[in-house]
């Protein structure tokens, strides 16, 4: 790619609403796997009293196991839900550029 | 003091989701029997390896190119790609190394299952695409993308070269284990076996072969764990509740199983080690390798989707046979000697509840695909290291002018046999050495050298070769160090009463400083080469998001 290609690239709006879409989509979804994760590990860290209490009296769940189990199962879900997003809409954007650009 | 901390190693070294852990387990919780034969695992085994060498025979003919060779041709499909890179993480250590940790310790054993659960998604989010557009067949390739070629591609190939190695040990040593415990074979022919195969797999059949060993692994790892853990729910009525208080029951530590502490009390420590995890994972050469096995960024995450997916349902069923174990195995006298202890040690677990609930049919079935396993993770990593060595460091970096496909193959595979050999001699060296902190330093280098140079190279426009060098020696430095001076190597191996540095994992320590040496190093950078890489950040930028450049994108 050339320096001049890049540059028209760099300019076209339709890049900069990729790239912003895209920087704000990847953030969010980050930021949900990472508090998530960051709960259970400052969670047995810092307050293992509460993380061994059960989450209803009389239970054997205890609010450790729930949340262990939660971020697994929002790992799995937050990727299916960014994939379809990203394939329904970023992909369109992405398209879209390249056949301004003349590639496709 | 001393037994304790040495059941803390072991366990740790589960985490190594790869295999080797176990070996160390096998070592550390007790003399390694040798069993009697079990023929229906060693007909299983016999069945796998020909299927394997029939598909390495196959994929053989269709490796042609280096682009075949190390990645597939990037004709691999994401559902593929998913299953075997989920393939990567279902290893022996998962699950008989972390089911034994959670029947061993309960609560705290989950953290190196959730790690990895909560690496996959940022993969995907922030790593994946972006590594596709831009590398053709190593994270090398993207680390050095625009930098100055020479300094960063060897101080990445020591990082890469480093992880691989380490971890090549201690699978090696793992599976010379597991198979005298399994099938009754002695270590050195274990060893040795493993070492032939796997350069069979790697040298003929390259990403192609080495996927597809990884896929049906995988495949096979899925429905045992599924039936396991299916047999557990049905005896409890499908109750959680009614699993996990029969586990509390029947544990001699009672409740604390449900909660945290009967393994990790330091904060500092449990985050470490959950850094470790969660960043090493992100510096895995042998994993970042399989995104250039398929055909562009929307495959690439398509793929990372698939195996997380995988992932997460697997370790849901680990977390059910771990303390599903506790009921069943627990105090049951088919499976303790004498003296009380657990047949084979803490890695047997999964494989008596395996008998208890599906006989010894199932038994050989489960034994033989966790021999499988090994396989198929030992393939992949030298792959990896047969990649850095041709392609980064023979054709990239010290061969002056071209190098040919054929030259770049044959490069190789002289590689895959010098790796091979060095894993049967390092493997036979260190038979009788406490290997739990071979696993920790591989991925303590991996989150400290090879996940910061990359994050960096990807999103920080400023970042120069002079800083990517510091932090990579920076992280590489003090992994190795600290790990040297820790609990790990100065008291478990060398002997001596106190550490030095306190904790197991590094990580907390040298991957942050890592960082900062990239910063500091790029930041009072002013030479004139530092301002042309800044520079090409822009056409870097533009391919990593659309793709256009892209290699082996010609195919489609």
């Amino acid at each position: 790619m050339s320096p001049s290609e890049t540059e028209k690239c760099l300019n076209n709006p339709k890049f900069k609403k990729l790239t912003r879409a895209r920087a704000n989509g990847n953030i969010l979804f980050s930021l949900i796997i990472l508090v998530g994760y960051g709960i259970y590990v400052l969670g047995i860290s810092f307050t293992p009293a509460f993380m061994a209490s059960p989450v209803a009296s009389g239970s054997s769940l205890t609010y450790g196991i729930l949340i262990a189990v939660l971020v697994i199962v929002s790992g799995m879900v937050c990727s299916g839900f960014y994939v379809w997003w990203a394939n329904r809409k970023f992909d369109v954007l992405k398209q879209d550029l390249l056949k301004d650009l003349g590639h496709e | 003091m001393n037994k304790m901390l040495r059941v803390f190693l072991v366990s740790l070294s589960a985490i190594s989701f790869s295999g080797p852990a176990l070996a160390a387990g096998g070592v550390a919780l007790g003399e390694v029997k040798k069993q009697p034969l079990n023929i229906t695992a060693i007909f299983m085994f016999f069945i796998f390896v020909m299927a394997t060498l029939g598909i390495t025979w196959w994929a053989a003919r269709r490796t042609k190119t280096k682009s075949d060779f190390y990645a597939a041709g990037g004709g691999i499909k994401p559902w593929q790609n998913g299953t075997a890179i989920a393939g990567d993480f279902m290893s022996a250590a998962t699950f008989l190394g972390i089911t034994g940790a959670i029947y061993g310790f309960g609560f705290d054993a989950l953290v190196l299952a959730v790690g990895v659960m909560a690496a996959w998604p940022v993969i995907l989010f922030l790593i994946a695409e972006r590594l596709r557009n831009l590398g053709s067949y190593t994270f090398i390739d993207v680390v050095s993308y625009r930098l100055e070629k020479k300094p960063i591609r060897i101080i990445s190939a020591i990082g890469s070269l480093s992880v691989i190695i380490f971890y090549l040990i201690a699978q090696m040593v793992g599976a010379g284990k597991l198979i005298q415990l399994l099938f009754g074979v002695d270590y050195v022919y274990a060893v040795v076996l493993v070492s032939f195969l796997m350069i069979c797999y790697v040298s003929f059949g390259g990403m192609l072969a080495t996927t597809w060993v990884q896929l049906i692994k995988a495949i096979l790892l899925l429905i045992g764990g599924t039936f396991i853990a299916f047999t557990v729910m049905q005896s409890f009525d499908f109750s959680y509740e009614a699993l996990l208080s029969s586990a509390a029951e029947n544990h001699p530590k009672g409740t604390a199983v449900l909660g945290p502490g009967l393994w990790m009390h330091d904060p500092i420590a449990i985050i470490s080690i959950a850094l470790t995890m969660m960043f090493g994972i992100m510096g895995l050469p042998h994993v970042l390798m399989r995104f250039f096995t398929v055909k562009d960024a929307k495959d690439a995450r398509k793929s990372v989707f698939v195996a997380t997916t995988l992932m997460g349902y697997f370790y849901i069923l680990i977390i059910i046979i771990g303390y599903g174990a506790m009921t069943f195995v627990m105090g049951n006298p088919d499976y303790h000697d004498a003296a009380g202890k657990i047949l084979g040690g803490g890695n047997m677990v999964a494989l008596h509840l395996t008998q208890y609930m599906g006989g010894n049919l199932m038994l050989g079935f489960m034994s033989a695909v966790a021999f499988a396993t090994i396989l198929a993770v030992v393939a992949g990593l030298t792959l990896a290291g047969a990649a850095t060595i041709a392609h980064d460091l023979y054709a990239k970096t010290f061969k002056k002018g071209p190098v040919s496909n054929a030259e770049e193959i044959k490069v190789s595979r002289m590689a895959t046999f010098a790796l091979g050999a060095i894993a049967v001699v390092l493997g036979i060296a260190f038979e009788k050495q406490n290997v739990a902190f071979v696993a920790s330093l591989a991925l303590a280098i991996a989150a400290s050298v090879n996940f910061p140079i990359l994050i960096m190279s990807m999103y920080w426009r400023n970042m120069t070769t002079k800083g990517a060098v510091a932090g990579g020696v920076v992280g590489l430095i003090l992994s190795i160090g600290l790990i040297i001076l820790g609990p790990g190597v100065w008291t478990a191996v060398l002997g001596n009463a106190e550490p030095i540095f306190p904790q197991i994992y590094p990580t907390f320590y040298s991957m942050p400083l890592a960082f900062f040496a990239i910063w500091l190093f790029s930041v009072t950078d002013k030479s004139g080469q530092a301002e042309k890489e800044k520079a090409l950040f822009d056409e870097q930028y533009v391919r990593s998001e659309t793709g256009i450049g892209i290699s082996g994108s010609s195919k489609h």
